[in-house]
């Protein structure tokens, strides 16, 4: 496998049979090359079993994505309270 | 007499490049993250089940390098043979360089497939101490909003 240089984001496919049934499995990857390093990141994306697609949710992923989003927000409105009393003390 | 034509810098530079994308297409191979077969464990089947366990892949590799050399030439690409012999014999010029590297692979399980009689059915896992290290810091964001608040509300009551 030989990687282009530039991101190149793609489709992975690969079928299995198991158990009598034929599942699909789905991933995408993210690469990333420059003549500085590779980056590649792969993630698992569904399964495609009997024409029926189940996506595989990355519940870790969003949980982290909400509880480090709401930080921010903390952050943000605690350094505005900061601020605001600041400027009324100046004035 | 010959002459001995030097190298210049564009030309080290190419060199350099050539090198670094030689060294990564030899890496591609060790990149087999990038494959499904990466992201999707082997089925393991055991009571009338089939599991597949399931992971995200992050693999990265950085390099870099340099070099450099002090040549006492006063033409700076030409010479002649007997002179540069001379030099060298003598330590007049050197070069050096040096290259670098650095990279991690980091997995993660995200779920895994169960398929049995019934059909097919995808069980997310979940990584506590992940969660755990977000909780804990969206903790202390909330105790720096509360303290800044009753900051900002002791300074109002105070004017």
């Amino acid at each position: 496998m030989t990687l282009a240089d530039g991101i190149q984001m793609v489709t992975l496919h690969e079928t299995q049979r198991l158990d009598g049934q034929t599942v699909e499995l789905e991933s995408q990857a993210l690469r990333v090359r420059s003549a500085f390093g590779v980056l590649v990141w792969n993630r698992p994306v569904a399964v495609i079993a009997g024409g029926t697609r189940l996506l595989i949710p990355d519940i870790t992923r969003r949980l982290q994505i909400i509880a480090y989003g709401f930080s921010l927000l903390c952050l943000a409105l605690g350094l505005a309270a900061g601020g605001r009393t600041l400027k009324e003390r100046v004035s | 007499m010959t002459e001995v034509e030097r190298p210049t810098m564009d030309a080290m530079y190419a060199r350099a490049v050539d090198t670094s994308h030689a060294i990564l297409d030899k890496l591609d191979q060790l990149f087999a993250a990038a494959r499904p077969e990466a992201v999707f464990a082997a089925p393991v089947s055991a009571e009338g089940k089939t599991v597949i366990g399931t992971s995200e892949v992050l693999a990265w590799v950085a390099l870099g390098g340099g070099g450099g050399g002090a040549m006492s030439s006063p033409e700076p690409n030409v010479q002649t043979s007997g002179e540069a012999e001379g030099r060298r014999a003598a330590g007049g010029e050197g070069i050096g360089s040096g290259v670098g590297a650095g990279g991690s692979v980091h997995t993660r399980p995200v779920a895994v497939v169960v398929i049995d009689a019934s059909g097919v059915r995808v069980q997310p896992v979940v990584d506590v101490t992940k969660f755990m290290l977000a909780v804990a810091t969206t903790v202390g964001s909330v105790f720096f909003l509360i303290a800044r608040m009753q900051r900002a509300t002791k300074s109002l009551e105070g004017k």
